[in-house]
């Protein structure tokens, strides 16, 4: 697993990389949003971690050209500044999740290996089965003449079904993998989502993709 | 601190009275001055005219009297007065009229009307010759003096020249009934005219109160509405009255200059916050991420509290800066639908790794039901999530190796509420009400290192904020409960 480290400060950038590459990561840094355009577009890499604030240019700026020369890697941006907007505007920009500084090492860690589970997943940014479509980047999805907006978990969770389809997936696998978790069994989490998922994209549509597997958990798919 | 001083003293010596009731009692009493000025003349003119009009008309039937008086003096009897008066006297009958003829000595020279007046009752000293004299003074005597006399009495006297040709004085005395009558009838017209006249000055005042006050109503109204979480509107107060509009102007200004030291604070805030924040995220890091092989005991313990601590100093500038932001005043600066399930999910997947750590596992009660799924509440998501969030972490601090956390949403009419409950030892009686209080937690000795002690107050900050509330309870189980409750928004259909 390779990571690119963006980080303006040496400090925080060495400490990044050591802590990485004891964790079996292969780790490089940068520390100028220039170098890391290239190095981000060049060089193969499983994830991206991004500082918001660097002295040439902007995180933001950073993500949106990376995704502009088509780079797909998943970022995890990383910033000082907290507060919605700086995290609505990285993640509009095409960062695939947000970390505020400072932050437990344990956390980041976790992040990443979300966003790796993620990347492992066949590359593409369209996702499509049956008439129903998920833009990675936009994070919309679109059934026959339909437009849905999806909340961030929705889209992890529709993005999981969407990669793993024809499979029966326990909510125990689904909890870990899209939410990092485990719930406690009683919780109607999974459901929950999977239901707004059904209410968004399944109604009214003649072949249902949503599928119930009883005692076990759901499937995703057309079932002939 | 000088003009604060200044103000209760000024206050004291002008009460405060309603501007549209100064104006009021201003108007008021100019108009009643004019008004009062205007009428004493009025009344004074009418009553001389009237005076003087019936005077003279006294004096012209005195006249015409005297011309038949002088044919029949000097045999006149009372039935020949009688007679002049009803004939020559038409507004006899309106007066007690009196006509008596006096020779030259001073005798009354009508026959049988010894009650009659007498020379020296109308106090006459000489016959007037030709002209007439007006005697205001009447004395006792006689009938019709008595009669005469029952109101001041008028009297017109006219010398003549009888058939025996001596000279003859007649006097004509007349009550003054009519003239009293018309002067309390000038009056009556003043009072009346004056209370017409208080009342429409009362009602014109209240109008020009009004038309002065309006613009001074709407200038309050806009800077009622002129709070922090309005500072970037602009105040507009469209008026044709060139101070009104002036004064707008000038508050727009002292807006302005209020929204630049406020965004200099929060560009201050942002910068501190990001200046303090790297290095501490640098030490955390370095800390978490230091090779610990080959490090002494004593080393061991040394890296520890520094993670620790350094882990607490980071949570805590992040808890001061969200401190800052629910206390700026201002409503939440992001509104945005946010709904309940994301809420409860978000901030239970970014407490995950503590609920791991912890060995609590978490158990979430969404709302399932098909029509309420999309129920949102309008607000600042990062600080909705970092409320629940804040909780949650609460609740995990607290419960016992192995327990359960359980974080539910529902619904409750217009209100959407998240409850928390936990296994833990629960909040002593005697801190339910103190559990909100900044700092609380770390008073008690058994929390220490624990928590920061600003979570909390911090939840009940946000939940303040979006007009919400927040309570804590035991529950009869054992643990404590937490509910939030926010207001629900309006359902609105995605945007397709």
């Amino acid at each position: 697993m390779r990571v690119l480290i963006i980080e303006d400060n040496p400090k925080m950038a060495e400490a990044l990389q050591r802590g990485l590459r004891e964790n079996g990561y292969a780790a490089d840094m940068c520390h100028s949003g220039f170098e890391g355009e290239d190095l981000g577009a060049a060089e193969e890499y499983d994830a991206i971690l991004l500082d918001l604030m660097l002295p040439d240019r902007d995180g933001v700026e950073v993500c949106k050209n990376l995704r502009r020369r088509l780079v797909a890697t998943p970022i995890l941006m990383l910033t000082a500044l907290s507060g919605t907007e700086n995290k609505v505007t990285g993640l509009d920009a095409g960062a695939d999740d947000y970390l505020t500084k400072p932050f437990e090492f344990e956390e980041l860690l976790a992040r990443l290996r979300a966003l790796l589970r993620r990347g492992e997943a066949t590359e593409g940014r369209m996702l499509r089965c049956d008439d129903l479509e998920l833009d990675v980047y936009t994070r919309r999805a679109s059934r026959g003449e339909l437009n849905v907006e999806l909340s961030n978990k929705e889209f992890a969770l529709l993005e999981f079904l969407m990669r793993n389809p024809n499979r029966v997936l326990s909510r125990t696998q689904i909890a870990q993998k899209v939410w990092d978790m485990n719930f406690d069994p009683s919780s109607n989490v999974i459901d929950v989502y999977v239901a707004a998922l059904r209410k968004k994209l399944d109604r009214g549509f003649p072949r249902e993709l949503f599928h119930t597997v009883k005692g076990a958990g759901y499937r995703f798919g057309v079932i002939d | 601190m000088k003009r604060q001083q200044h103000e209760p003293s000024l206050s004291m010596r002008w009460p405060r009275v309603s501007l549209r009731n100064r104006i009021t009692f201003w108007v008021v009493l100019i108009f009643a001055l004019i008004q009062t000025t205007t009428q004493a003349v009025f009344v004074l003119h009418q009553r001389s005219t009237v005076n003087d009009s019936f005077d003279r008309e006294l004096g012209n039937r005195a006249r015409a009297v005297a011309d038949v008086v002088s044919k029949r003096v000097p045999s006149l009897t009372r039935a020949d007065i009688g007679q002049i008066i009803t004939q020559e006297l038409r507004f006899a009958r309106y007066e007690t009229v009196t006509l008596s003829v006096f020779d030259e000595t001073g005798r009354n020279v009508v026959k049988d009307d010894a009650d009659g007046l007498t020379w020296q009752a109308v106090g006459l000293t000489e016959v007037p010759a030709g002209t007439l004299a007006k005697i205001t003074r009447l004395q006792s005597g006689g009938t019709h003096a008595s009669q005469a006399t029952a109101t001041t009495p008028r009297v017109a006297t006219a010398g003549v020249t009888g058939m025996d040709g001596l000279r003859y004085a007649v006097v004509l005395a007349s009550s003054e009934t009519f003239v009293q009558r018309q002067l309390s009838l000038i009056n009556q017209l003043a009072a009346v005219s004056s209370v017409i006249g208080l009342f429409a000055a009362v009602l014109s005042a209240r109008l020009i109160a009004g038309i002065a006050v309006a613009p001074l109503e709407r200038l309050r109204d806009v800077a009622q509405h002129l709070g922090p979480e309005s500072i970037g509107q602009r105040v507009q107060l469209a008026s044709d009255v060139t101070e009104v509009a002036r004064l707008s102007e000038e508050l727009d200004k002292a807006r302005i200059r209020i929204q630049d030291s406020m965004l200099a604070k929060e560009r201050f805030l942002s910068n501190v916050s990001h200046e303090i924040k790297t290095p501490i995220a640098v030490l955390l890091l370095e800390s978490q991420t230091l090779d610990r092989s080959g490090c002494s005991q004593s080393m061991l313990r040394f890296v520890k509290t520094v993670e620790e601590e350094t882990a607490r100093l980071g949570k805590l500038v992040e808890s001061f800066l969200t401190l800052t932001r629910i206390q700026s005043g201002r409503g939440p600066a992001i509104l945005k639908r946010y709904c309940l399930n994301d809420m409860v999910s978000d901030s239970i997947e970014s407490c995950s790794l503590m609920a791991t750590q912890h060995q609590v596992s978490l158990k979430a009660y969404l709302l399932d039901r098909d029509d309420v799924v999309d129920a949102a509440v309008i607000g600042d998501p990062d600080l909705l999530r970092t409320l629940v969030d804040n909780l949650a972490r609460n609740s995990i601090r607290f419960s016992p190796v192995g327990g359960v956390v359980e974080i539910a949403a529902g619904l409750d009419g217009g209100d959407a509420w998240i409850r928390l409950r936990d296994e833990g030892p629960g909040i002593p009686p005697d801190r339910l009400d103190t559990i909100f209080d900044r700092f609380a937690q770390s008073r008690t000795s058994e929390r220490q290192g624990r928590g920061h002690g600003l979570g909390l107050s911090i939840a009940k900050g946000i939940a303040e904020l979006h007009g919400g509330t927040i309570e804590a309870s035991n529950r009869q189980e054992g643990g404590c409960e937490f509910v939030v409750r926010l207001r629900r928004a309006a359902s609105e259909i995605l945007p397709a």
